[in-house]
C-alpha cells in the first residue's frame, strides 16, 4: 500500500514540475533569445521482489535546454555578415541617391556651364549671355562644394555610427565578463541555469552582428571571445576579464580610422574590421566614400585647371587678358570643397581671341583669312648652348665651341624673345671668326654677310628657320630707326652712360643715380705689327681710318685722337690700356666701336677690346647666334653670356604691335611689323600637300586663307581689342566639353558619369550580397527557432498530456488510500 | 520541423510589409509615371540616364545655337533681299539718266532720288540683330558697321572675322558675314578697286556734274555690285537650308535620345496596373490566411 502510494506521489512530484516547466515555456514563449526548456523523466531505481523487481516510481531527473552549439554559431556567422551588407547597401544607395541625382549630381552643373559657354559663343558681346556664363561657372563651383559638403556629411555620420557601435561592443563584452563570473560557480554547463546561458547566447548573437568574432567554450559554459583570425590574439573577452576597442583616426591618412584594443591596458592593433556592421560601414568608406571624394577632388582640380588655361588664353570685354576662373581655398579639407569661382565682373570674361586678321576692304582678290595662334614648335635650340644659358644675372655662363674644316661654324643656340639685357662675347677672335645673328626668317641682324654656301648651311629648319625663309641683309649691323624692329642691338665693343648711386648723407635717403660720361676701357694693350685698315672700324658711326702700324700705345691714341672732332671720343692710355671717353659733359650718348664691313673681331682685339654682342633691354624676336670661320681650317671659340632675365613671350610681342602681310605676287608675301616698319619675312606662299587652301605661319600665328590671294592683297593682324563679338576663346571653352583631360583618357562629363556608375555597381552589387546573406540568415534563424523556439501548440499539448499523468498519478494515490481503508475495515 | 509561435508571427508580418512595400512602389511609380523614382532604385542604370540627360541638354543647347543662328541669317535676308532692290533701282536710274536726251538739271534731280536710295543702303548696311549687333561688322558688333564722316565719306569700321558656331559634334556654322563681303568694293577695267560706297557717291558726284562717261562706269559699278550681292544672299539662302537640315539632324536624335531614356526611366503603365493589381491580390492573400492561422490554437480546442 506504501509503495502504491509513494509511486503515484512521486509521479504527482514529477509531473507537477513538468507542467512547471511548461508553463514556464508558454510564458516565455514571446522572450528575446529564450530557450525552450523540456523535462526529462527517470525511473526510480526498483527493488527485488522474491525472482523480479518491482518498480518504485518516477523521479524528476532535469530540465533541458533546448540547444545546439552548431546552430548557433551558424546563426552568428550569417547575421555578422547580414549586418555588414546592411550599412554598405543603405549608405551606398545613399550617395547614389546623391551623385546620380539631377539637381545634386555634378553631371547637370556641368552640362549647364558648357551650355552657356555655347550660348555666349553666340552672342559674346552680349552682357546678359556673359552674367549667365558667370552664374553657371559659379554654379559650377558650388556644386562642388555642395557635393563635398554632402560627402563630409556622410563621413561624420559613419563615423558616428561606428563610434556608437563600439560603445555598445565594449558594453556587451563586459556583460559577457559578468557572465563568466556567475558561471564560475559550477564546474559543468549542465548545472549551469539555464536564464544564464540563454543571456550569454543572446549577447553573443548581438555582439556578432556588431562584428564578426569568434568564440570557444569552456567546460561550465564560459565565452572566450576573439576579432582576431585566430583565437590567441585580438581577444575581447576571456575568463572575467573583457578588453575595450578604441578608434581613432590615422595619423598617416586622416580619411582611414585605426582601432586599437584595450588602449590604456596592453594594446593591441587591429588591422581593420571587414565584417558586422561596423565591418560594412568601414567597407563603405573605405571601398566607396573616400576614393570616391578623392576622385571627386580630382576632378575639381582637372576642370579649374584646364578651364583656367583656357580663359587665360582669351581676351575680356575690356580687350584685356583673362585671368583664373577657378581657385582653390587652402583652409578646406579637400580641393572640391575649397573650389571657388572668382571672377565677378561679366565684362572680364574673357569670349575673345587674341588675335584678329582685318582683309583690306580693297583687296582685288575675294581671299578671306582667319588666324590662328598655336605656341610653336620649331627645330633647332629653344635656349642658349649649354653654360650659357645659365648667365643670368649675377652669374655668366661661358663655353668653348669646336668649328671643323668640313663644317665652318658653330651654334651658340638661341636667344629667346623676352632676354634682357644681353651680352654675348667673343674671347680673342682668330681674324676670320665672327658672331652672325639671324632671325628666325634668315634677317640676317649682326656679322658679316653669308656666302651662298653659308646661307645654304645655316638657312634651314632643322637650325630653328621657319619654313620658306629667306635671307636677307636689310638690317645687318644696322642701328636706330634703321634697325630690325628698331632693337638696339650691337656688336663690337660698347660702354653705356654709368649710373653712380647717390645717398643724402644727412637722411641716408636713396637719390637718382647721377649720370657720368661713357668710358670704354680695353684690355692690357700688347703691341702687334698688324695695322688697321680704312674703315675697317666705326666709331660712334664714324669710319676710322687706316692705321698702317704702330709702334706702341701712344701711337693708337694719338690716331684715335686725330678724328675725336667726328667721333667725339677722347682716346687716352691708362695703365697700358687704352680707354676712350666722352666729354665729361655728355651724360646722354654712349660709346660704340663697331666693325665695318670688312672689319672683324681681330681688328678690335688688336685695340685691346672683346667683341660682344648687345641687346639693350629686351629682344624682341627669336634670335638664332652661330659662330663663323671663313678660314677653312679647324678651331675653337670661348663665348661668354650675361643677361637679366627672360620676360614676356612671343604672344605677348606678337599681340603688342600689328601685323601687316601684303602679297608682292600672286605667290610671294611680306610681312611687315606696322610699328617699326621693319620686313620680318620674305616668303613665297606654301600650299600643303593635304591642304586645300593655302596657308601661312609666323612665329606661331597661322593665317589660312579661303583662296589664293592676289598681288596686292593685304591682311592685317593685330591684337583684337575691340573686337567685343569675337568668341574664338569660348569655341575652345564649349571644345573643351568634349576633351579628354583626365588621366584615363575621358572627359569631364565622362569621368563623372564613370564614377557614378562605379558606385551604381557597388550599389547593385551589394543588394545582391544583401538578399543572398538576408536567405542564408533566415534559414539560420528557422534552424535555430526548429530546435529552441516555443510553439505554443506543443506546449499546450504537452500540457494536456502532463495533466492526464498528473491526474492519473493522483488517481494512482486515491486508489491506495481507497485500498487502505478497505484493509482498515476488515474486522 | 517546428515552427515556434514567434516565428510565425514574425514571419507573417515581415512577408506582409515586404508585400505593402511593393504595392506603394507600384502606386508611387503610376503617380510620377516614372519607373525610376530615385537612382537607388536602379544604381545600374544612373550612369546611363546622366549620360542620356546631358545628351538631351546638349542636342537642345545646340538647337537653340541654331535659332539664334536662323534668325540672324533672316534678318541678313531681309537686308541683302532690300538692298539688292535698291540696286536694281539705282541702276534703272542710271541707265535713264546716261540717256543723251535729259538735261544737266533733270540729272540733278535723279542725283537726288540716288543719293535717297545711297543713304537707305547705308541704313541697310548698319542692319542690327535682334541682340542689337551690328549684324555687318565682324566682330567689332558694338559700333556701326559703316561710318559716314562729316564730309559724306563712308567708311567700314567693323572686321573680316568670320565668327563660326558650333552646333553639333564637329558641325560648324558660320555666324557673321563682315560688310566688306556684302557691299563689296568694286575692281574696274583698270585694275582699280573702290569701296563700295565710294563708288556710289562717285555715280552721284557724276550725275550731279552730268559726266556721262563717269555715269557709265557707275551702272558697271553697280552691275558689280548687284553680282556681288546677289552672290551674298545666294550663299545666305544655302546656308540657312544647311541650318534647316542640321535642325532637323537634331531633333532626330535628341527624339532618338529621349526614347532610350523613356525605355529605361519611364513607367509602362499596362505593367503597372497589373503588377499593383497581383500584389494587391497576393496582400489580401496574405492577410486572409494569416488571420485564419492566427487563430489556429490547440489550446481552443483543449476543452475539459
Amino acid at each position: 500500500m506504501n509503495d502504491l502510494l509513494n509511486i503515484g506521489s512521486s509521479g504527482v512530484n514529477a509531473y507537477q514540475r513538468a507542467l512547471a516547466t511548461v508553463s514556464n515555456n508558454i510564458a516565455n514563449a514571446n522572450t528575446e533569445g529564450y530557450s525552450r526548456q523540456d523535462v526529462s523523466l527517470d525511473a526510480n531505481d526498483p527493488r527485488q521482489l522474491g525472482k523480479g523487481y518491482l518498480g518504485t516510481g518516477v523521479r524528476f531527473d532535469m530540465v533541458q535546454r533546448q540547444y545546439d552549439a552548431f546552430v548557433e554559431s551558424n546563426l552568428r556567422a550569417s547575421n555578422s555578415d547580414l549586418q555588414s551588407q546592411k550599412p554598405l547597401l543603405s549608405y551606398v544607395n545613399r550617395l547614389i541617391d546623391l551623385v546620380g541625382d539631377e539637381s545634386l549630381g555634378l553631371t547637370s552643373a556641368m552640362n549647364r556651364f558648357f551650355e552657356s559657354s555655347r550660348d555666349l559663343s553666340n552672342d559674346p558681346a552680349s552682357v546678359f549671355a556673359r552674367s549667365t556664363f558667370l552664374r553657371d561657372a559659379e554654379g559650377l563651383s558650388s556644386r562642388f562644394q555642395q557635393l563635398s559638403g554632402q560627402f563630409e556629411l556622410l563621413d561624420n555620420e559613419t563615423r558616428q555610427s561606428v563610434d556608437t557601435d563600439l560603445g555598445q561592443i565594449n558594453s556587451i563584452t563586459q556583460q559577457l565578463g559578468l557572465l563568466n563570473k556567475q558561471m564560475a560557480k559550477h564546474s559543468q554547463v549542465t548545472s549551469q541555469p539555464s536564464e544564464l546561458l540563454d543571456q550569454r547566447d543572446l549577447l553573443l548573437r548581438e555582439l556578432s552582428g556588431l562584428v564578426g568574432i569568434k568564440t570557444k567554450f569552456e567546460a561550465n559554459g564560459a565565452v572566450l571571445v576573439s576579432v582576431g583570425d585566430t583565437l590567441e590574439q585580438r581577444i575581447l573577452v576571456q575568463k572575467t576579464s573583457s578588453r575595450a576597442i578604441s578608434v581613432s583616426p590615422s595619423v598617416v591618412d586622416k580619411n582611414s580610422l585605426d582601432f586599437l584594443i584595450d588602449a590604456y591596458g596592453t594594446p593591441e592593433s587591429m588591422s581593420g574590421i571587414s565584417s558586422g556592421k561596423i565591418g560594412g560601414t568601414m567597407n563603405f568608406r573605405d571601398q566607396v566614400l573616400h576614393p570616391f571624394s578623392q576622385s571627386l577632388d580630382d576632378l575639381a582640380v582637372a576642370m579649374a585647371r584646364e578651364i583656367n588655361a583656357i580663359h587665360r588664353e582669351g581676351l575680356d570685354g575690356e580687350g584685356l587678358v583673362g585671368g583664373d576662373l577657378f581657385v582653390f581655398s587652402a583652409d578646406k579639407p579637400g580641393q572640391a570643397a575649397g573650389m571657388q569661382m572668382v571672377l565677378k565682373d561679366v565684362n572680364r570674361v574673357a569670349a575673345a581671341g587674341q588675335f584678329r586678321v582685318i582683309d583690306d576692304p580693297l583687296n582685288k582678290g575675294s581671299a578671306q583669312a582667319r588666324v590662328l595662334y598655336q605656341s610653336p614648335e620649331f627645330a633647332g635650340p629653344t635656349a642658349l648652348l649649354g653654360d650659357l644659358a645659365l648667365g643670368q644675372t649675377p652669374q655668366i655662363g661661358s663655353v668653348t665651341v669646336s668649328i671643323t674644316e668640313s663644317q665652318a661654324y658653330a651654334s651658340l643656340g638661341l636667344v629667346p624673345v623676352g632676354t634682357q639685357d644681353l651680352s654675348l662675347t667673343l674671347q680673342n677672335p682668330s681674324a676670320s671668326q665672327s658672331f652672325q645673328v639671324l632671325t628666325r626668317d634668315g634677317r640676317h641682324l649682326l656679322g658679316r654677310e653669308l656666302s651662298q654656301d653659308q646661307q645654304s648651311l645655316l638657312l634651314t629648319e632643322s637650325k630653328g628657320l621657319e619654313t620658306g625663309a629667306s635671307y636677307n641683309t636689310t638690317y645687318l649691323n644696322a642701328s636706330g630707326a634703321a634697325a630690325y624692329l628698331e632693337m638696339d642691338i650691337f656688336m663690337g665693343a660698347k660702354a653705356d652712360v654709368g649710373l653712380v648711386q647717390q645717398f643724402n648723407l644727412a637722411t641716408r635717403e636713396l637719390l637718382a643715380p647721377e649720370k657720368t660720361s661713357a668710358v670704354l676701357t680695353g684690355n692690357t694693350f700688347e703691341s702687334s705689327a698688324a695695322g688697321i685698315a680704312e674703315g675697317d672700324l666705326i666709331l660712334n658711326g664714324h669710319p676710322l681710318p687706316g692705321l698702317a702700324s704702330w709702334a706702341d700705345l701712344s701711337d693708337v691714341v694719338d690716331w684715335l685722337n686725330g678724328v675725336t672732332v667726328n667721333t667725339d671720343v677722347e682716346a687716352s692710355s691708362v695703365d697700358g690700356k687704352l680707354v676712350l671717353s666722352r666729354p665729361a659733359s655728355d651724360t646722354i650718348n654712349d660709346i660704340r666701336l663697331g666693325l665695318g664691313t670688312l672689319g672683324t673681331p681681330a681688328d678690335l682685339s688688336l685695340l685691346g677690346f672683346d667683341t660682344r654682342i648687345s641687346v639693350k633691354g629686351g629682344s624682341t624676336d627669336d634670335l638664332l647666334v652661330f659662330v663663323t670661320d671663313s678660314s677653312g681650317s679647324a678651331s675653337t671659340v670661348s663665348v661668354s653670356a650675361q643677361f637679366s632675365g627672360i620676360e614676356g613671350s612671343m604672344k605677348q610681342v606678337l599681340r603688342a604691335s600689328p601685323l601687316k602681310v601684303t602679297f608682292t605676287s600672286a605667290s610671294e608675301y611680306k610681312i611687315e611689323d606696322t610699328r617699326t616698319n621693319t620686313v620680318v619675312a620674305e616668303r613665297s606662299l606654301q600650299t600643303g600637300t593635304n591642304e586645300t587652301n593655302p596657308s601661312l605661319t609666323y612665329r606661331g600665328l597661322r593665317l589660312d586663307f579661303s583662296t589664293t590671294p592676289k598681288t596686292g592683297d593685304v591682311f592685317n593682324i593685330d591684337d583684337n581689342k575691340d573686337g567685343i563679338g569675337n568668341n574664338e576663346n569660348m569655341l575652345r571653352m564649349v571644345a573643351l566639353e568634349d576633351e579628354a583631360i583626365t588621366p584615363g583618357g575621358l572627359n569631364m562629363s565622362e569621368a563623372y558619369i564613370e564614377r557614378v556608375n562605379q558606385i551604381g555597381i557597388v550599389a547593385k552589387q551589394s543588394a545582391i550580397a544583401e538578399q543572398a546573406s538576408s536567405v542564408v540568415y533566415q534559414q539560420a534563424v528557422e534552424a535555430r527557432d526548429g530546435i529552441t523556439g516555443v510553439s505554443l501548440d506543443e506546449e499546450a499539448s504537452a500540457l494536456v498530456r502532463f495533466q492526464q499523468a498528473y491526474q492519473a498519478n493522483a488517481k494512482v494515490m486515491q486508489v491506495a488510500m481507497d485500498l487502505f481503508d478497505t484493509i482498515l475495515q476488515v474486522r | 520541423m517546428k515552427i515556434s509561435t514567434s516565428l510565425l508571427f514574425d514571419r507573417a508580418t515581415e512577408r506582409m510589409s515586404a508585400v505593402q512595400n511593393r504595392v506603394s512602389t507600384a502606386q508611387a511609380q503610376m503617380s510620377e509615371a516614372k519607373k525610376i523614382l530615385s537612382p537607388s532604385d536602379a544604381p545600374d542604370q544612373a550612369a546611363a540616364i546622366q549620360r542620356l540627360k546631358g545628351e538631351v541638354q546638349r542636342q537642345d543647347s545646340h538647337s537653340r545655337t541654331l535659332d539664334v543662328a536662323m534668325r540672324r541669317y533672316q534678318a541678313e535676308e531681309t537686308a541683302l533681299a532690300s538692298s539688292n532692290d535698291i540696286l536694281i533701282r539705282m541702276k534703272e536710274l542710271g541707265i535713264q539718266a546716261a540717256n543723251d536726251t535729259l538735261s544737266p538739271d533733270d540729272r540733278k534731280g535723279v542725283a537726288v532720288e540716288l543719293q535717297g536710295l545711297r543713304d537707305q543702303l547705308l541704313s541697310f548696311g548698319n542692319t542690327r540683330d535682334d541682340n542689337g549687333n551690328y549684324l555687318f561688322a565682324g566682330t567689332r558688333v558694338n559700333e556701326p558697321a559703316f561710318a559716314q564722316d562729316s564730309n559724306g565719306v563712308v567708311s567700314y569700321q567693323g572686321d573680316q572675322t568670320q565668327t563660326l558656331v558650333p552646333t553639333g559634334v564637329e558641325r560648324t556654322v558660320q555666324f557673321s558675314r563682315s560688310g566688306t563681303d556684302v557691299f563689296s568694293r568694286v575692281v574696274r577695267q583698270d585694275g582699280d578697286s573702290v569701296a563700295f560706297f565710294d563708288a556710289l557717291d562717285q555715280m552721284i558726284e557724276a550725275m550731279n556734274s552730268s559726266q556721262t562717261g563717269k555715269i557709265q562706269q557707275g551702272i558697271a559699278d553697280l552691275t558689280q555690285m548687284h553680282n556681288q550681292l546677289t552672290l551674298s544672299q545666294a550663299q545666305n539662302g544655302s546656308e540657312q537650308t544647311v541650318l534647316q537640315t542640321q535642325q532637323d539632324f537634331l531633333s532626330e536624335t535628341t527624339l532618338r535620345f529621349k526614347s532610350t531614356l523613356s525605355d529605361i526611366e519611364d513607367l509602362d503603365y499596362v505593367e503597372a496596373v497589373s503588377r499593383m493589381n497581383k500584389e494587391m491580390m497576393a496582400l489580401e492573400a496574405a492577410m486572409g490566411s494569416f488571420g485564419k492561422i492566427a487563430s489556429l490554437s490547440l489550446f481552443d480546442y483543449i476543452r475539459n
